[in-house]
C-alpha cells in the first residue's frame, strides 16, 4: 500500500511522487470546478453531474491505488504534503477558504467511498457553501453526517480561537513540585481497616476469582460478545423504548406546550407578552403547516388560562385576550380559509375544532365550509359546530346567512327552529326579506313549528306573498291559538271577492284553516262562502262552496250544524246535497 | 427549531433498498465485533495464563476462527481507527449499552499503541496469533514508543500476517490530556462569555460555536472518558454554576451516550445540559449565593429559575440553533418522578428523557460540591449511594441504575486505600462489566505515605508467579479528611 509521499532519495520514488501530485491537483481541480458549477446548477443539474461523476470516477481509481487521498487545507490553497497543488485567494469563491474558515486542516477520503456517500458530501458542501459564513460551519456538519469513508482533521485551536475573546481564559493549574512532595499518614480508623480489610478483602477477591473462572468452556460459542450487564433485559428494553418516545415526541406539540407551561408560570407581565407573542408566532407556524390539533389544544389551554386568571390580573387578561382576537382577526381567519382552499388540512377534525374553538368570528368561514363540502359526514359535522357557536350568539349566527347561501341558510333556520332562545322567532322574521324560495320555505316551515302567536303574525305577513306555494304553505303552518285579529284576517281574505280567483289549493288551505279555529265566526264565514255558490255559479265558486261544506262537517259545533241546516235548501244541487249528506253524517 | 439530523440519510435509505447488502453488513458489524470480544478475552487470558495453557489456546483457536470466517466471507479483516470511528471492513462498527466497553477497548488499545489499522492477512497462524496477543498485552512504559515497541515485539516474534499501521501524526493528539482539559476549561469560558452576554445585553450568544464545542467534548469523551470524568472533579472554578454547568454537561453527554443516545442527540443533550441553569442569571445575587439556609419566599423565588431559564432560552435571538429539549432541561431539571419537584405543570403531562437524565447529573455535581450552605459535601461513592435511595421518587430509577453503572462502583476520582498501604486515585473505571471493583488506580503515595506521581496501574494484573491479583482496593478514604484536592491530580496529568 502506498500512502505517503516518498522521502527523497530515490529517483523511481521521486517520479512515482510526481506522478500522485500531478494526480491529486487533477482531482482538485475537479473538485473546484464541481464547486463552482454547484455554485451556478443544482445538484441535479448536467453540468454538476459530468463534473461530479468525473470527480467520483478519479477519486475512486486514486483510492485504488492509494487506499487513501489526503487533502492538505491551508488558508487559500490545498496541499498534498508540502507541495501546494492549488491556490485561490477570492474569499467568496476560495474553495480552500471554505474549509479552512471553520478550522479543517486535513480531508481525507477512503478506499470503499460509495458514490451515494461521495453525493452526500458534495450537497453539503452546495449546502453549507450557500449559507452566510455566521451560519455555516461545514466542520460542524461534516461532524453531524460522521461519514465513513471521507473524514477530515479540525483540532481544537479553532475553537481557542472563536471563545474568549477579550476575556481571559482561566485555567487551574497545578503545582506538580508541591503536589508530590510530602507524606500522608492514615489515620487510625483506616490503619484498622487497612488490617482488618487487607485478609478480609484477599479472601473474598480468591474466592471470588476460584468461583468465576474468566475464561470461557473450551469450544463454546457465544452469538453474542460478552454482554455481561448490569440490566436485565427488560430493562433493555424499557430503555430502547424510552428512547424511541423521545424521538417520537412531536417537536413543534412540545415547544407548544413548553410555551404554555411558561405562560401559566411567568408573573412578570413585560415576560409574559413577549413569551405569549412567542406562543403566537408558533401558533401560527402550525397553522401554517397545518397542524390543527396542536393549534387547537394551544388555543384550548390559553382560553382556560384566561378563565382561570383572577381579574385583577388586568395586564396579563390584557394580553391574552389580544392574542385570541389575533387568532380570530380578519387576516387570520383569511388564512385559515386559503389553508382549506389549499387543501393543505392535515386532520379535518382537528381543523374544524379549531375553528370551533375560534367562536363566533369562524362562522363565516363554517358557513363556506359549509356551502363547499360535498361529504354530507363533513356537512353535518360542521353544521354541529354552527350550532354550538351560533345557539350561543345568534346575532353572529344571523350574520353567518344569506340569500346566496340557502343550503346553509336552511341549516341557520333549522337551527333557530330548535333554539330555546326566546329571540329565535323575531330572528326567523329576518328571513322574510330573502327572496330565495327555499330559504323562505324552511323559515315557514320553522315558524310553523313554533305555534305561537308570534309566528303565526310572521307567517301571516308570508299570505301575501307573489308565491302562491308559499302562501299556501303559511296558511298551512298557521295554528290557530285563539287571536281574534287572526280569525278576523283570514275570514276577510276568505270573503274577499278575489277569493275566488285563488288556485283551489290556497283556497282549501284557507278555509281548512277556518276550520282549525272550531268558532262560531269562523263558521259564519264558511256559511258566506257556501251561500255564494248559487244556481248558475261558476264552477270555482262551487267548487269554494263545497269545500266549505266538507269543513263545516268536520266542525263538530252548534254553529256548524246551523251554517249547514241553512244551507240544505241551496238552489245550487250540489251544494244542497253536500249540505244534507254533512248533516247526516253527524251522529 | 433546527433538525439535527437535516436531510434524510441517502446512503441509508439506498441500502435500506438492498436487503442482501444490507444483511451482508449487519452480518460484518457481528463479525467484527466477535472478533473484537474474542482478543479482548484472549488478552485477559493471556494475562491469568501461560501461553500453552489450554484455556488460552482456545481463546486464540476462537479469535483465529472468526478471524478467518472474516477474511472467508469478506476477503479482508481490517479494522481501522479513523477519530473514533472504528470500521471493521467498509462498515462502521455499531456499539450498544451491553458491549460499548469492547468499543472502549480496542479504541484505548489502538491509541495508546498509535494504531490506525489493524490487519489481518489470508495466510494468518495461529502461532502469530498467539505472539501477537502476547506482544499487545504488554505493559507499556511511558517511555516507550509504543508502536515501535510492538513492532519489534512483532518483528522478534516473526509475525507476518498481522500488519499494525501507525495512526497519521496529525491525527493523533500530542497530549490528549492536555487537548481534554483545554475543552474543559474552554466550556467554563464560553459559558461565562455567554452569560456575561446575557447580563450585559450585548452582541449574540454563539450558539454555532456551543455546538461545536459540545461535538468536541463528544469526541473527548470518546477518546479520553475517564480523564473527563477525571475534570468533573474540578469545582467552584471561577464561578460555581459554568463549573457546574460545565461539569453536567459533561456527565449527562456520558450518560446519555450509554444509553444509546446517537452522537447528534448527545450534542443537543450536551447544549441542553450546557444551558440548564441560565435562568440562574435571573435570581437576585443575595438568594443565589446567601450562605444559610434560604427562607419561604427566597425558596420560592429560587423556584423560579427553571421557568426564568426557559424564557431566557426562547428569546435568545440565535433560539433557532438551539434545540428543543434544552427548554425542556432548563425548565424541568428540578422535576421529579413523584411529581413533588418544581415547577408545577398546569397542562403537560410528560418530562422529557434529556431532563431526566440532566436532573440526574446536576444532583450529583451538586452535592458532591461544596457550597456555602451546605456544610458537608458528599464524596462520589456517598452521592451515589445518597441517590440510590431516591430512585424511583426523586429520579428515574432505570437512568439512575446506568448512571451507577457508569460511575462505577468506584467512580473515577474516587480515593482509595490499597491493600499495600498505598493511597491511590480511581483514573478509569475497568470497562468490562466484570472488573467493576478493579478499576485502574494512579498511586499518589508510597507504601510508607510518601506523596509520590505513580504510574497508574490495572487493578486486574495478576501476579505471575502467585496467580493473584497483584494489588486491591481495601476502602475508599474520604480526600477532605487527608486535604486532598482530587482533581488537583487530573490537572497535573495534563501538564
Amino acid at each position: 500500500m502506498k500512502n505517503n509521499i516518498s522521502p527523497p532519495g530515490k529517483e523511481n520514488s521521486r517520479e512515482s511522487d510526481r506522478e500522485k501530485i500531478k494526480t491529486v491537483a487533477e482531482i482538485v481541480q475537479i473538485l473546484v470546478k464541481t464547486f463552482s458549477q454547484m455554485k451556478i446548477f443544482s445538484l441535479e443539474h448536467e453540468n454538476v453531474q459530468k463534473f461530479s461523476d468525473q470527480l467520483y470516477d478519479k477519486i475512486k481509481a486514486y483510492l485504488e491505488e492509494y487506499w487513501k487521498l489526503e487533502i492538505g487545507i491551508e488558508e487559500f490553497s490545498f496541499a498534498l504534503g508540502d507541495n501546494i497543488i492549488y491556490t485561490d485567494e477570492q474569499i467568496i469563491k476560495s474553495l480552500p477558504f471554505f474549509f479552512f474558515k471553520d478550522g479543517m486542516k486535513m480531508l481525507y477520503f477512503y478506499k470503499d467511498l460509495e458514490k451515494e456517500e461521495f453525493l452526500d458530501f458534495l450537497e453539503i458542501i452546495q449546502r453549507d457553501s450557500s449559507l452566510p459564513p455566521e451560519e455555516s460551519d461545514i466542520v460542524s456538519t461534516f461532524w453531524e453526517r460522521d461519514f465513513t469513508h471521507i473524514r477530515y482533521y479540525a483540532p481544537d485551536e479553532h475553537l481557542e480561537s472563536k471563545i474568549g475573546a477579550g476575556m481571559e481564559v482561566m485555567e487551574y493549574e497545578v503545582d506538580k513540585g508541591k503536589l508530590f512532595s510530602g507524606k500522608i499518614e492514615l489515620d487510625q480508623e483506616d490503619r484498622q481497616a487497612l488490617a482488618k480489610g487487607s485478609g478480609l478483602a484477599r479472601k473474598i477477591l480468591q474466592e471470588e476469582q476460584e468461583a468465576q473462572p474468566e475464561d470461557s468452556e473450551p469450544g463454546e460459542e457465544s452469538d453474542i460478545p460478552a454482554a455481561s450487564s448490569a440490566l436485565t433485559e427488560s430493562e433493555l428494553e424499557k430503555m430502547k423504548h424510552l428512547i424511541q418516545e423521545n424521538r417520537e415526541t412531536p417537536q413543534d406539540q412540545e415547544l407548544l406546550a413548553l410555551l404554555i407551561e411558561m405562560i401559566y408560570l411567568e408573573e412578570r407581565p413585560d415576560k409574559f407578552s413577549s413569551t405569549l407573542h412567542t406562543l403566537e408566532e408558533c401558533l401560527q407556524d402550525m397553522i401554517s403547516k397545518g397542524e390543527f390539533a396542536i393549534a387547537s389544544e394551544t388555543i384550548f389551554s390559553i382560553q382556560k388560562l384566561e378563565q382561570s386568571l383572577d381579574s385583577d390580573l388586568v395586564k396579563k387578561k390584557d394580553s391574552i385576550e389580544k392574542f385570541l382576537q389575533n387568532t380570530r382577526n380578519e387576516s387570520a381567519l383569511l388564512d385559515l380559509k386559503k389553508i382549506y382552499q389549499k387543501d393543505k388540512v392535515k386532520d379535518q377534525n382537528a381543523y374544524l375544532n379549531y375553528l370551533r374553538l375560534t367562536g363566533p368570528d369562524a362562522l363565516s368561514l363554517l358557513g363556506y365550509i359549509f356551502e363547499e363540502e360535498q361529504s354530507i359526514d363533513v356537512k353535518r359535522k360542521v353544521m354541529n359546530i354552527i350550532e354550538e357557536i351560533g345557539t350561543a350568539d345568534i346575532p353572529a349566527l344571523m350574520k353567518t346567512a344569506d340569500n346566496s347561501r340557502p343550503e346553509l341558510t336552511k341549516g341557520i333556520i333549522g337551527i333557530l327552529s330548535s333554539s330555546s332562545d326566546k329571540r329565535a322567532i323575531q330572528y326567523l322574521a329576518n328571513f322574510f326579506s330573502y327572496k330565495n324560495k327555499e330559504i323562505r320555505t324552511e323559515t315557514i316551515k320553522a315558524l310553523g313549528r313554533f305555534k305561537t302567536t308570534a309566528s303565526n303574525k310572521i307567517l301571516t305577513a308570508f299570505l301575501s306573498d307573489q308565491d302562491e306555494g308559499l302562501r299556501i304553505l303559511a296558511v298551512n303552518n298557521l295554528h290557530f291559538l285563539g287571536e281574534e285579529s287572526l280569525l278576523e284576517h283570514i275570514s276577510k281574505i276568505v270573503l274577499d271577492k278575489t277569493f275566488v280567483q285563488q288556485n283551489l289549493a290556497e283556497r282549501k288551505a284557507y278555509l281548512d284553516f277556518l276550520g282549525q279555529t272550531q268558532k262560531s265566526e269562523a263558521c259564519r264565514s264558511l256559511d258566506t262562502v257556501v251561500k255564494k255558490g248559487r244556481l248558475f255559479s261558476r264552477v270555482r265558486t262551487v267548487e269554494t262552496s263545497l269545500h266549505a261544506v266538507s269543513v263545516l262537517a268536520s266542525i263538530d259545533t252548534p254553529a256548524a250544524l246551523t251554517a249547514l241546516k241553512a244551507n240544505v235548501r241551496s238552489r245550487n244541487k250540489k251544494i244542497r246535497s253536500a249540505c244534507r249528506s254533512a248533516i247526516k253524517s253527524i251522529p | 427549531m433546527n433538525d439535527p439530523k437535516g436531510k434524510p440519510d441517502r446512503i441509508a435509505q439506498n441500502r435500506s433498498s438492498h436487503p442482501e447488502s444490507r444483511l451482508t453488513e449487519i452480518q460484518a458489524i457481528k463479525l467484527g465485533i466477535e472478533i473484537i470480544h474474542r482478543f479482548n478475552r484472549a488478552i485477559r487470558m493471556s494475562k491469568i495464563y501461560d501461553p500453552n495453557n489450554l484455556i488460552f489456546i482456545c481463546q486464540v483457536r476462537m479469535l483465529l476462527h472468526n478471524i478467518n470466517n472474516a477474511l472467508e466471507g469478506y476477503g479482508k479483516a481490517e479494522f481501522s481507527l479513523r477519530q473514533s470511528l472504528l470500521l471493521f471492513n467498509k462498515y462502521k462498527l455499531k456499539f450498544g449499552y451491553a458491549n460499548y466497553y469492547l468499543f472502549q477497548f480496542i479504541n484505548e488499545e489502538f491509541q495508546k499503541r498509535d494504531i490506525g489499522e489493524l490487519r489481518f492477512l489470508k495466510e494468518v497462524k495461529e502461532h502469530e496469533l498467539t505472539n501477537f496477543v502476547l506482544a499487545f498485552a504488554k505493559k507499556i512504559l511511558k517511555t516507550d514508543d509504543p508502536h515501535e515497541e510492538l513492532l519489534r515485539c512483532m518483528e522478534q516474534s516473526q509475525i507476518e500476517n498481522i500488519i499494525a499501521e501507525k495512526i497519521p501524526l496529525h491525527e493523533k493528539l500530542k497530549n490528549k490530556e492536555r487537548a481534554t482539559k483545554k475543552i474543559f476549561f474552554l466550556s467554563i469560558t464560553h459559558l461565562k462569555e455567554i452569560f456575561q452576554q446575557d447580563e450585559q445585553k450585548t452582541g449574540r450568544a454563539p450558539l454555532l460555536t456551543t455546538k461545536r464545542l459540545m461535538q468536541s467534548i463528544f469526541n473527548h469523551l470518546t477518546d479520553n472518558e475517564s480523564f473527563l470524568y477525571g475534570l468533573t472533579n474540578i469545582k467552584n472554578f471561577d464561578e460555581y454554576t459554568l463549573n457546574h454547568s460545565v461539569n453536567v454537561c459533561v456527565l449527562s453527554v456520558s450518560l446519555g451516550k450509554k444509553l444509546g443516545l446517537d452522537r447528534n442527540e448527545l450534542v443537543d443533550l450536551g447544549l441542553s445540559a450546557f444551558f440548564h441553569d441560565f435562568g440562574k442569571l435571573d435570581i437576585p445575587k443575595e438568594v443565589l449565593l446567601k450562605p444559610g439556609k434560604l427562607s419561604e419566599e427566597e425558596r420560592k423565588i429560587m423556584e423560579q429559575h427553571p421557568h426564568f431559564g426557559a424564557e431566557k432560552l426562547v428569546h435568545l435571538k440565535e433560539f433557532s440553533y438551539l434545540p428543543l429539549p434544552a427548554l425542556n432541561v432548563a425548565m424541568e431539571h428540578h422535576a421529579r418522578e413523584d411529581e413533588a419537584g418544581y415547577p408545577k405543570y398546569s397542562v403537560k403531562k410528560t418530562i422529557n428523557l434529556y431532563s431526566k437524565i440532566v436532573k440526574i447529573t446536576d444532583v450529583f455535581d451538586a452535592i458532591t460540591t461544596k457550597r456555602p450552605y451546605r456544610k458537608n459535601d458528599f464524596t462520589r461513592e456517598e452521592a451515589l449511594n445518597f441517590m440510590l435511595e431516591r430512585s424511583g421518587t426523586e429520579f428515574d430509577p432505570l437512568i439512575l441504575k446506568i448512571f451507577v453503572n457508569m460511575m462505577g462502583a468506584l467512580p473515577v476520582g474516587t480515593l482509595v486505600l490499597l491493600n499495600t498501604s498505598e493511597i491511590g486515585i480511581v483514573y478509569e473505571p475497568n470497562p468490562d462489566p466484570k472488573h467493576v471493583i478493579r478499576p485502574k488506580v494512579k498511586p499518589i503515595t508510597d507504601r510508607e505515605g510518601n506523596k509520590l506521581d505513580g504510574d497508574i496501574e490495572d487493578l486486574t494484573e495478576i501476579d505471575p508467579v502467585t496467580k493473584q491479583y497483584k494489588k486491591f482496593i481495601i476502602k475508599s478514604l474520604d480526600p477532605g479528611k487527608y486535604e486532598i484536592k482530587v482533581s488537583d491530580y487530573f490537572v497535573a496529568e495534563a501538564a
